[in-house]
Order: structure tokens, then C-alpha cells, then sequence
């Protein structure tokens, strides 16, 4: 029972190894799950703060571009109006010029005018960079009359002059003070287009001249549009290069959502549709929530079709601007990040869960091997191995296990050794016992076969008893025939042939009378004889168990009646009443019929013997499944000291003296009446009271029978 | 006509009894009275005289009373011999065997002479 198949480890490193496993296992999910939220809220913190910076990043780097063209406007305005003062300066040093030679007589004042005006007009005013000039005078009813011009004009500039004039009046009263500056484009444009123009005026006082200066502001605001869009490439590019490591989109954009820049030119297919409204609509609203704050606003953006995750925004608007940044990045970006973290931090848990896993299999391998080794040695015990020893060096509560077991091992070898010393002594002593007991068995058998053949010859013995007894019986009765044979027919042949002759003699009388009595008796003990070998043979019979029974289910009620009958002439005859109580129906017992009339006949002449006056009894009844046959008389009665002895084989009664005028009995009649009821599993019993009776009382049991066999 | 009746006894007292017992109908009757002294004397004297009646004892040497009655019953000219076995043999199974070879009545010893003469008359009809 103990050598079923060994497991590779230890059923108990199972216990203990598959419980670890699973509960590190599960702290290893509890920790990732856990690590994943705090993980995707750090990182998502971290782009919050990344994308502030990199907002205020944006916003600062476009008031940097921005300062840069106003830089670079007003370098240029200044260079614009610089070089319209240098023309009227210039146009005014010829007009002094020419005013000085008027002056000292060498041209009159109106030549000296025309020269100046021709000048004028001469002086060049090609494309667009050499400025135009113009002279007018004033014509009195406060307009202006245009003297000359190097340039074709579209339209009077009178109003101009007027502009001008009010503004140089206004700014100071002498010439030195820096002249004004006006936005002009209706005066210089040309029939082919509008062209937008600065204008500047002096007033040469000798001649009452205003003199105007008019430069095309085309090149000018090609320049700056130039710088402007060089700016923002270089925003664009700042943005690039602040927004590279970010994996989103840096935008910076309007109002009306146009935009200024932005990291990912290439995107710039999103802005056609929607979509970007849509966004830029979602940016500028959420930035707005946070009012004047700097901290960044957040909000997430459903993706196009609601296709992938959402898309995560930072948006401000960039202070002092009517501008706003933002900044959007893929929500799948955001998970990838830490998909990547949890990733890395899953696959280090795995392996720290396969080291553990790994040490704890050495340790409890280590731990459960020498366990193993002593149920191996345990398991060699109960196979009656007692040299086995387990390892005693192992330390700790093994080691202790391991010793004391060693200790069990040795004092089992040791009790073995005595068991077996005891047992050589045992088997010696059985060996003894084993001679003794066969020599008295044979010795038992020899008493034995003793017994047998003593048997054999009782029962020999027996059956030439039984033979001899038979035998006997036979050879005694043919005399026994013929005595009594004789005896009746001479008592007959007397009677019929001899008493009459003795009718006259009185002495011959009394003789012939004593002759027949005599020969009575010998018929009565010939007949007593015949009843005492009957008997004899019965009985004889019956113990050795010779008898041939006639066993049938016998009707009690009309057997005992018919018993009875017979005895109904004694009964008269005697005096003495016959009382019978026999009512139908008792129940049927098996019996030999012939048997049980001769021990009713017995019992009922016993009971007439027995008793001189009052009444013979004969009751039957049926109690507890038995038939109760009672005879009882009102005769003599039984002494307490004979009773016991009534059934015995050839006792009669000593009170021969009450019995002397009745044929002696044989003394068997209740023994083989006993023996019969034995033989049908009944009873026989008797009851007395001296003086006043006798009762004997038969029980059988009851036949039993099927009840179709009752029926017939 | 008056039959003759067969006493078969090895017992010369046993034969002398029943001689003077049944004396009575040889007066009154004239019935003939034969008497044989084993059972081969008997078969003879059943073969010659054919009686009507026969007392046939049983334990008789030379042939016993069984064998004498099996022989009367299966000799088809002997069927109206009537047998009256006569011994000392007083158990059922006696009775039984010896009604089963053929006799017509069993009458045990020692037998009251009254009934032996009762019988021979019922037999004889007389």
C-alpha cells in the first residue's frame, strides 16, 4: 500500500509553491494595474507641464518674432523717412541755390524760379525707389497751385498740402523741426494701380514754395512682409525644433483659427477642413475658461469619425496677443507612453515572478528533499527495513525530526533483534509443543479408534441384543402358544365335556371348579407372559432405534373417543365412571396411530387399575399450539417419592397390597408410553395426591401442516 | 362340499393344537384336517390334496412359510388356496411382507384357539 508512484516534487512543495506563485502573482497584477492609472496620470501631468513650457516656449518666441519686424519696420521707416528728408533737403539747397544767384543779381528771380522747377522736374523719379517731388505755391484762396512735378500725378494733391501744411504748422513754426509725415497713396498713385506712399513737406519761405516728397511704400511693405514671413518661418522652425521630442503639434494661431505657425507644416492639409475649425474652436474656448491665467487650459478632442483614441490638447493664449497657442497630441500617443511603461515594468515583474518562482523551488526543494527521504525511509521501515537510517547532519527541525526518527529506527532494530531472539525461542518452544501435541493426538486418535471399535461392538452388542431379545421372543412363543393354546382348550373341552358330570357331586363340583380356575390362571399368566415379552421387544426396539414407525397426521378427536369406547364395558363392570371431555376439532399431530392408541389404552388401564371408585378421567385440549391429553383418576393416588420414578423401566407399585385381587402389570407400560411421546417431540408428565388421584398428562405439538394438506 | 384345511408347522405341538382346535369342524362338517411338518411337505401336499384353507408358519426349515405362500399365489391352479400365515412375528413389516406374498390373514403367536377356529370357518363358509 505504501509503493504507488512517486511525484517529481513533493506533494507539499505543491502546497506551498502554487499559493506563493498566486499570490505573487496577484500582488504583481494589483501593482501593475495600480502602477498603470498612477502611471498614465504622471505622464499625463509631465506632457501637462511638458506642454506649458513648451506653450510659454511658443508664446515667447512669437513676441520675440514679433518685436524683430517691429524692429524691423521701424529700421526701415526711419531709412524711408531719412531718405525723403535728404531729397527735400536736396531739392531745397537747389532752391537756395538758385535763390542766391537771384539774389546777387546774376538771374532774375522768375529765371532763377523756372531754373529751380526745371530742376525740379529733371530730377529723376524712375521706378518706385527714387522718391517723387512736387512744388506747389500757394494760390491765394487758400488751395494750392501745382508748380512742378518729376513725375506724372494722378490727381491734384491739394488736399495734401493742405494735410501737410497743418501738420508742419502744427508740429513747430521754424523750418528746422522735423517735418510730418504722411501716409499718401491717392496723390502718387499711377493710373496702373494704387500705390500706398509716405509724404513730407518743407516750406522754402523765400518763394513761398511748399515743397512735397512722396516715396512708394511698396518696397517697403515687400520688406516687411519679407521679414514677417521670415520671422515666422523661423518661428515655425523655433516651434519645430521646441516640439521635436513631444511627438504633438505646437500651433499657434488666431482668432478667426488662422495659422501663424506651427511644428508640423506637413499637417497643413488638417487646416483646409473642419476639422481644424473644429479644434482650433475647442483650443480657444477652453483657453478662454482660463481666463488671463498662464497655466495652460487641457481638453481632449474626439478624433475625425470617432476613429482611435481621443486626442489630448493644452491650449493659452499667448498674453498681449490676440494670438493662441496650443498644443495637441494623440491620446494613443499618451497610452503608447505608457503602454511602453507598463510594458517594461510587466516584463520586469514576470521575470521578478520567475526568479521567485525559481528560489522558491530550490528552497523548498532544499527544504522538502530531506522531508522525502525520510518518508523513503519511513516507507523502508514499514517494509521491515529497520537499517535505514535518515541524514542526521541536516540542521534546524529536520535535523531534529531526522534524529529522532534515527532514535524510533534504532530501538525498533533493536526490539526486531529481541522479537527475533524471543521468536527462535517461541518456535523452539512450538516445535516442543508441536511433538507433544502430535503425540497426544495420536495418542487421542488411538483412544479414538478405541472408542470406534468400542462403539462398534456396543452397537454389535446392540443388534444381537435386539436379535437376541427377538430371537427369544420367538422361541418363547411357540411354547408360550402352545401352553396357553392347550390351556384354553382344555379349559374349553372341561367346561363343554367334563362340568356337567360334576353337577351332582358337591366335592366334585368344588374340584372341577378349582381345575378351571387354576387353568384361568395359567391362561392369565400365559397372557401377562406374552404381554412382558411384547413389551420387552417393544421397548428393546424403541432404544435401539429399530422400531418401525408409521408416522402420519393423525386426528386426535375420533382416536380418543374410539379409546375411550373400548373402555366403556370396563367402566360398567367396575363402577368406577368413565368421564370423557373430547371436543371436535383439536388439532392433528403426527403420531404413529397404532403407538398412541397403545399408550392411550395403557394410560386408561392404568387409571381403571388403579382406582376403585369415583371416575376415570379423559380430557383433551388444545393450548399454545399443542395438543393436552390428560388422564386423571380418583384412585389411590402416588407417594411424592414414587412419582419421580413412574416412567423408569420395570418399576410398579409397592402397594401391591390395594392391587391383590388385579392381574399384575409388566412394569414397562409407562417407560415405552414415555419413549413414544419422546419420539413425536411431546411430553409426558404426572400428577398426584395420595388418596385422592392421579393425573398424567400427555402434550404434543401440533402438526403442521399446508393448508391444502389440512384440507384433505 | 367340505374343504380340507392344511396345518404346515415344524412344531409337532403347534400341529397338535390347531389339529384339536379345528377337530371341530372335521365332526361337525366334515372338513379333512392335513398336517405337514416343513414347508416342502406342504408344497406336496397344497399340489395334491389342494386344500381350501392353509396355517402356514413361517420360520420353518427347508422352506419357510413366505417362500410356500410366493409359490401357492404364482402356480396359476392354486389361486383359490387360502393362506393364514401363523407366527411368532408380530411386527407390521411381518404383517406387511407376508400379506404382500400372498396370504390372506396374519395370526400372531401365541393365538387364542377361539379365533383360529373363527377364521377357518369365515374362510370355509361354513
Amino acid at each position: 500500500m505504501f509503493r504507488h508512484a512517486r511525484p517529481l516534487l513533493p506533494r507539499t512543495f505543491w502546497r506551498f509553491f502554487l499559493p506563493t506563485l498566486c499570490v505573487v502573482a496577484a500582488a504583481f497584477v494589483a501593482a501593475t494595474a495600480i502602477t498603470y492609472f498612477t502611471g498614465l496620470s504622471i505622464f499625463t501631468a509631465n506632457h501637462a507641464r511638458s506642454a506649458g513650457a513648451l506653450l510659454a516656449s511658443a508664446a515667447s518666441g512669437y513676441r520675440h518674432a514679433v518685436s524683430d519686424i517691429d524692429e524691423f519696420r521701424r529700421h526701415h521707416l526711419a531709412l524711408q523717412r531719412a531718405k525723403l528728408r535728404e531729397a527735400l533737403s536736396d531739392v531745397a539747397a537747389v532752391c537756395s541755390l538758385y535763390r542766391g544767384l537771384a539774389a546777387s543779381g546774376r538771374l532774375g528771380d522768375d529765371e532763377a524760379q523756372r531754373l529751380a522747377l526745371a530742376w525740379l522736374r529733371a530730377s529723376p523719379a524712375s521706378g518706385q525707389s527714387e522718391p517723387a517731388i512736387l512744388a506747389a505755391a500757394p494760390d491765394g484762396n487758400g488751395g494750392y497751385r501745382l508748380l512742378a512735378v518729376n513725375r506724372p500725378m494722378a490727381d491734384a494733391p491739394s488736399q495734401l498740402l493742405r494735410d501737410l501744411e497743418a501738420a508742419r504748422a502744427a508740429a513747430s513754426g521754424d523750418g528746422l523741426a522735423e517735418p510730418p509725415f504722411l501716409f499718401a497713396t491717392s496723390v502718387f498713385s499711377e493710373r496702373t494701380g494704387m500705390s500706398p506712399h509716405l509724404a513730407t513737406a518743407v516750406r522754402f519761405e523765400p518763394w513761398n514754395w511748399l515743397l512735397v516728397a512722396g516715396l512708394s511704400m511698396n518696397a517697403y511693405k515687400l520688406a516687411v512682409a519679407e521679414k514677417e514671413s521670415a520671422a515666422l518661418r523661423g518661428f515655425g522652425a523655433y516651434l519645430v525644433q521646441v516640439a521635436s521630442d513631444m511627438g504633438g503639434e505646437l500651433v499657434v494661431f488666431g482668432e478667426q483659427c488662422e495659422v501663424a505657425a506651427t511644428s508640423a507644416p506637413a499637417m497643413e492639409h488638417h487646416r483646409l477642413g473642419g476639422v481644424w475649425t473644429d479644434r482650433c474652436r475647442a483650443m480657444i474656448a477652453a483657453a478662454g475658461k482660463n481666463g488671463e491665467d498662464r497655466q495652460p487650459a487641457q481638453g481632449s478632442l474626439a478624433q475625425p469619425a470617432n476613429k482611435g483614441p481621443r486626442e489630448v490638447f493644452w491650449s493659452m493664449r499667448i498674453p498681449g496677443e490676440s494670438l493662441y497657442a496650443g498644443f495637441v497630441i494623440p491620446g494613443s500617443l499618451l497610452a503608447a507612453s505608457a503602454r511602453e511603461f507598463v510594458d517594461t515594468l510587466v516584463i520586469t515583474g514576470l521575470s521578478a515572478v520567475v526568479v521567485l518562482g525559481l528560489a522558491l523551488t530550490l528552497l523548498l526543494a532544499g527544504l522538502l528533499g530531506p522531508v522525502t527521504a525520510l518518508t523513503d525511509a519511513y516507507r523502508r521501515v514499514m517494509s521491515g527495513d529497520f537499517t535505514v537510517r535518515a541524514d542526521e547532519n541536516i540542521p534546524g527541525e529536520i535535523g531534529d525530526l531526522c534524529r529522532q526518527f534515527n532514535a524510533m529506527a534504532r530501538s525498533l532494530q533493536e526490539l526486531l533483534q529481541t522479537e527475533q531472539l524471543r521468536q527462535v525461542e517461541l518456535d523452539e518452544v512450538n516445535k516442543t509443543l508441536e511433538n507433544q501435541v502430535r503425540l497426544r493426538t495420536e495418542a487421542l486418535a488411538n483412544k479414538a479408534r478405541e472408542l470406534e471399535e468400542a462403539n462398534r461392538r456396543l452397537q454389535e452388542m446392540d443388534l444381537l441384543k435386539t436379535n437376541f431379545l427377538q430371537n427369544v421372543s420367538h422361541e418363547l412363543r411357540t411354547p408360550l402358544t402352545a401352553v396357553l393354546g392347550f390351556a384354553k382348550l382344555i379349559h374349553k373341552d372341561f367346561q363343554k365335556h367334563f362340568a356337567a358330570f360334576a353337577k351332582d357331586d358337591l366335592n366334585l363340583f368344588e374340584r372341577s371348579g378349582r381345575l378351571l380356575r387354576n387353568l384361568e390362571i395359567i391362561i392369565s399368566e400365559g397372557e401377562r407372559l406374552t404381554r412382558l415379552i411384547n413389551d420387552v421387544l417393544d421397548l428393546a426396539k424403541i432404544e435401539s432405534g429399530r422400531m418401525d414407525w408409521n408416522d402420519e397426521t393423525v386426528d386426535m378427536s375420533p382416536l380418543l373417543l374410539s379409546v375411550a369406547e373400548t373402555f366403556r364395558s370396563r367402566s360398567v363392570e367396575s363402577g368406577v365412571e368413565l368421564n370423557v371431555q373430547v371436543p371436535d376439532g383439536l388439532p392433528r399431530v403426527v403420531a404413529d396411530r397404532d403407538r398412541f392408541t397403545q399408550v392411550m389404552i395403557n394410560l386408561l388401564d392404568n387409571a381403571f387399575k388403579f382406582t376403585a371408585a369415583g371416575e376415570v378421567r379423559l380430557q383433551a385440549r388444545e393450548r399454545d399450539g399443542q395438543l393436552c391429553v390428560e388422564v386423571g383418576d380418583t384412585g389411590m393416588g402416588i407417594a411424592a417419592d414414587e412419582l419421580a420414578k413412574v416412567f423408569d423401566k420395570f418399576h410398579q407399585t409397592s402397594r401391591r397390597d390395594t392391587l391383590r385381587d388385579k392381574p399384575p402389570g409388566t412394569g414397562l407400560g409407562l417407560a415405552i408410553c414415555r419413549q413414544i411421546v419422546l419420539r413425536y417431540g411431546g411430553r409426558i408428565s404426572a400428577a398426584s395426591r395420595p388418596g385422592e388421584g392421579t393425573t398424567i398428562s400427555v402434550v404434543l405439538p401440533a402438526a403442521r401442516l399446508a393448508p391444502q394438506a389440512e384440507e384433505a | 362340499m367340505p374343504g380340507k384345511i392344511l396345518v404346515v408347522d415344524d412344531e409337532v405341538h403347534i400341529r397338535m393344537l390347531l389339529e384339536q382346535t379345528l377337530e371341530e369342524l372335521e365332526d361337525d362338517h366334515g372338513v379333512e384336517i392335513l398336517t405337514a411338518g416343513d414347508g416342502m411337505e406342504g408344497m406336496e401336499i397344497i399340489a395334491r390334496e389342494h386344500p381350501a384353507v392353509v396355517f402356514l408358519d413361517i420360520m420353518m426349515p427347508k422352506m419357510n412359510g413366505y417362500e410356500v405362500c410366493r409359490r401357492v399365489k404364482d402356480d396359476p391352479a392354486m389361486q383359490d388356496v387360502k393362506i393364514v400365515l401363523l407366527t411368532a412375528k408380530g411386527q407390521e413389516a411381518d404383517r406387511k411382507h407376508g400379506l404382500d406374498a400372498g396370504a390372506h390373514m396374519y395370526l400372531t403367536k401365541p393365538f387364542d384357539p377361539d379365533k383360529v377356529l373363527q377364521v377357518a370357518k369365515e374362510l370355509l363358509q361354513v
